[in-house]
């Protein structure tokens, strides 16, 4: 009999997620996974994951069932995530899953669902997302690229920065000003790019380890059909900012935390037995393996609230900081432990699809690859500060 | 007890903290006395507060790790004097684990007929260690426990021992001739006692349990104990962050709120991910804990939450202070008070850094 995923009980569960999830992963995805030293792991390696999830109907377990995902509660979903993240399965990227199918299904016309969402879930579309602006970071209301309204299109001319795999995706989705006024409430709308249109230029930006994973997009007299607004015209603030409020699950920063911990851990006690660094980081492993522990039980809890929780948005603000200065806290252990280590260019080292040797000081290779790119995580998605604002002025009211 | 009459317990415990209990009337170091500290303590014992927290096989009708940790929030944000955690929850734990010959004590605790407290190593870093002594030759035994709550008011001590190398538990009386008490006030308010032993008797000490299971049974009892701190403590954060952003709000520096600036923001801010942080996480240790030996299982995870505790509990309680300037290192505002019950939750056992050591060496 097979075993209804949705229903079944939740150790039946995981031990089912658990077998199917080791049963699929090659080595080298494992190596990407546990290689990865951003948000983002080996390109290559994460798309050959999302299609065997895909074929196996679970590249997007949050998605209801009639959309193609697996309609799981958030319970669920967090064990899905534990289990994936315990093996070093690649991570899939937010942008078509996490943040653009849910504004589709709430905003977008029956034609944009039907075509879009599945090309998502397939990978056959890879979407990037065009909100910050080089004169509007923080201040994303700021923002200046225009869409000009010409008969059944719209003329774009600005240009987004800070896009995230650009240079892989072949779609865009973007935050375009189409009215003259002030307000970022009622003169900002939702817009999907094909990247391929005549006047679109992506350029590569290299990041500090050498490696591309942001890009500059240029618009230049770009035609787009109308069809392609998500939402009203001018209300498209709302339809970007709505994500935060209506993502369920939530968060779960803890899954990647409690895996990199546990790794950390690994290293420092296997890897450097009776290591005076080692034996100093004892203690602060343990301080943040208790942040960790707390952050596991607030984004359990944060989950299993109820979707009307008006204060679910701010919360993800609070899950948000926590989870990535968690991150970096781990970032300096994992540094310090490398001791003159770190010195090395990581090349081929982190690469999970290489074959031939690898020596004993490549353990924990990500190390200080991680900790650069991670200094940038309390910057996107809104910095450390702004993520501190929005605590003080929606949950404390001041 | 079904969620009704838990409920209706914690609306009178609700109503008894906001209408009858002043943190002022209450505080020993004020004109309070220790009657009426007791006599609250047997009044609130009345009210089933006692029962509420032991489980229906030892005659309570409660005793879940929530219904410990949902009282002690309590008692933290109204900054209770009490000597309940001593003795309802540390010998309390003591006596329901031992069961048989602890029983008829028990009976009389939960009743708030008789108060006990336990005295565990003379060492001031440790809990779990056993005052070391040979029943059948006592000699001049002399142990100076140094500071221990309420050990001036309680009608019996529970002495932790290790006679002849095993574990023991012995019932004597607090009123014992080589019993000494020396009675000192609290900076929490409280009342404490220093406590020498000297020339203990074998004929005045009972043996209500020995062997193999006592040092479970003081696990437990220390990890309840923890519960209890820990859930103190966020009470008291919770008290703290309220008060300092109301205050924030109506205090005018420049011409506007002092709320309305960034830097006091992302302070209040960082109190808020402490006091959350630290709440979800006993919320959710303790909804998983209902039996004694789930607190066992429990040990490493509670441990780390009174590390996390304590760490965030510093936070929140120096930042409250720096918000309310001068005005919070006065002795007539409670957020001092809340301070100063907040350093000694950070102390019990040790402090913070015997409970990391803790954690490396015996929760590994």
């Amino acid at each position: 009999m097979k075993i209804d995923l949705s229903t079944c009980d939740l150790s039946t569960f995981r031990a089912q997620i658990e077998s199917f999830v080791s049963g699929n992963l090659s080595s080298s995805l494992q190596q990407a996974g546990r290689l990865s030293t951003s948000v983002f792991c080996d390109f290559r390696a994460m798309m050959e994951w999302q299609k065997i999830l895909h074929s196996n109907g679970m590249a997007a377990p949050s998605w209801p069932i009639e959309f193609g995902g697996c309609g799981w509660d958030p319970e669920r979903i967090l064990v899905f995530r534990e289990v994936c993240a315990s093996l070093d399965a690649p991570q899939l990227t937010s942008m078509g899953i996490q943040m653009l199918g849910p504004i589709l299904m709430s905003y977008g016309t029956d034609a944009q669902k039907s075509e879009l969402l599945p090309r998502i879930l397939s990978g056959e579309d890879f979407w990037c997302q065009g909100y910050s602006e080089p004169s509007a970071g923080s201040d994303l209301g700021s923002l200046s690229t225009k869409a000009e309204r010409k008969g059944d299109f719209y003329v774009v001319n600005g240009s987004k920065i800070w896009t995230s795999l650009a240079h892989h995706s072949n779609k865009i989705f973007c935050l375009v000003r189409t009215a003259k006024e002030r307000s970022p409430k009622n003169s900002i709308s939702f817009l999907l790019i094909d990247l391929d249109t005549p006047g679109v230029e992506v350029r590569p930006i290299v990041s500090l380890d050498g490696a591309v994973e942001q890009c500059e997009v240029f618009f230049t007299d770009v035609k787009v059909p109308v069809q392609n607004i998500v939402g009203e015209e001018n209300d498209g603030w709302k339809v970007a900012l709505s994500l935060l409020e209506h993502e369920r699950g939530g968060a779960s920063y803890y899954v990647g935390l409690q895996r990199k911990l546990e790794l950390i851990k690994e290293f420092s006690e296997s890897y450097l037995v009776g290591n005076i660094v080692a034996e100093r980081c004892k203690d602060e492993l343990l301080d943040i393996e208790a942040d960790v522990l707390s952050l596991t039980y607030l984004e359990r809890g944060i989950a299993k609230s109820s979707e009307g929780d008006s204060r679910i948005g701010a919360l993800s603000s609070l899950t948000k900081l926590i989870g990535t200065e968690l991150g970096q806290k781990l970032d300096e252990i994992s540094l310090s432990l490398r001791g003159r280590d770190v010195l090395v260019v990581m090349e081929h080292e982190l690469d999970p699809y290489y074959i031939g040797e690898r020596l004993e000081c490549d353990k924990d290779a990500a190390a200080f690859n991680s900790y650069i790119n991670n200094r940038a995580s309390t910057i996107y998605g809104g910095t450390a500060e702004i993520q501190r604002n929005i605590i003080a002025k929606k949950i404390l009211m001041l | 007890m079904n969620s009704e009459e838990r409920d209706l317990l914690f609306e009178s415990v609700n109503k008894y903290l906001t209408h009858s209990y002043n943190y002022f009337d209450f505080r020993l170091d004020g004109r309070a006395s220790s009657e009426s500290v007791m006599k609250m303590y047997k009044e609130t014992c009345d009210l089933g507060w006692s029962a509420f927290l032991f489980s229906e096989e030892v005659g309570g009708f409660g005793g879940a790790a929530v219904d410990i940790a949902d009282l002690f929030h309590k008692f933290g944000s109204h900054r209770v004097v009490t000597p309940y955690l001593e003795s309802q929850i540390t010998a309390g734990a003591i006596l329901s684990g031992i069961g048989g010959k602890g029983s008829a004590v028990l009976g009389e605790l939960m009743a708030g007929n008789i108060t006990l407290c336990v005295l565990g190593s003379s060492d001031r870093y440790s809990d779990s260690g056993a005052i070391v002594l040979d029943l059948d030759n006592l000699g001049d035994l002399v142990c100076d426990y140094g500071a221990v709550p309420w050990a001036p008011v309680v009608d019996k001590l529970l002495l932790f021992a290790s006679n002849k190398g095993e574990n023991t538990l012995l019932l004597v009386d607090r009123q014992s001739s080589f019993v000494s008490v020396e009675r000192r006030i609290g900076v929490d308010g409280s009342l404490v006692g220093r406590v020498t032993i000297n020339g203990l008797r074998r004929e005045s000490c009972e043996i209500l349990a020995e062997g193999s299971a006592v040092s479970d049974i003081v696990k437990i009892a220390s990890l309840k104990t923890s519960i209890a701190l820990c859930a103190e403590a966020v009470g008291a954060m919770e008290s703290l962050l309220r008060q300092t952003v109301e205050y924030t709000k109506t205090r005018k520096q420049f011409g506007q709120p002092i709320s309305s600036f960034q830097v006091l923001q992302h302070m209040m801010a960082n109190m808020f991910i402490a006091q959350t942080t630290s709440s979800e996480m006993l919320k959710g240790i303790a909804s998983e804990i209902s039996t004694d030996s789930d607190y066992l299982a429990y040990e490493r995870e509670i441990m780390l939450l009174k590390h996390k505790i304590n760490k965030e509990s510093k936070l929140v309680r120096h930042s409250a202070v720096q918000c309310h300037g001068g005005i919070a290192t006065t002795d007539e505002l409670m957020i001092g008070h809340y301070l100063k019950r907040l350093v000694v939750i950070d102390n019990y056992f040790g402090g913070p850094h015997v409970d990391m050591n803790r954690i490396n060496r015996e929760a590994a």
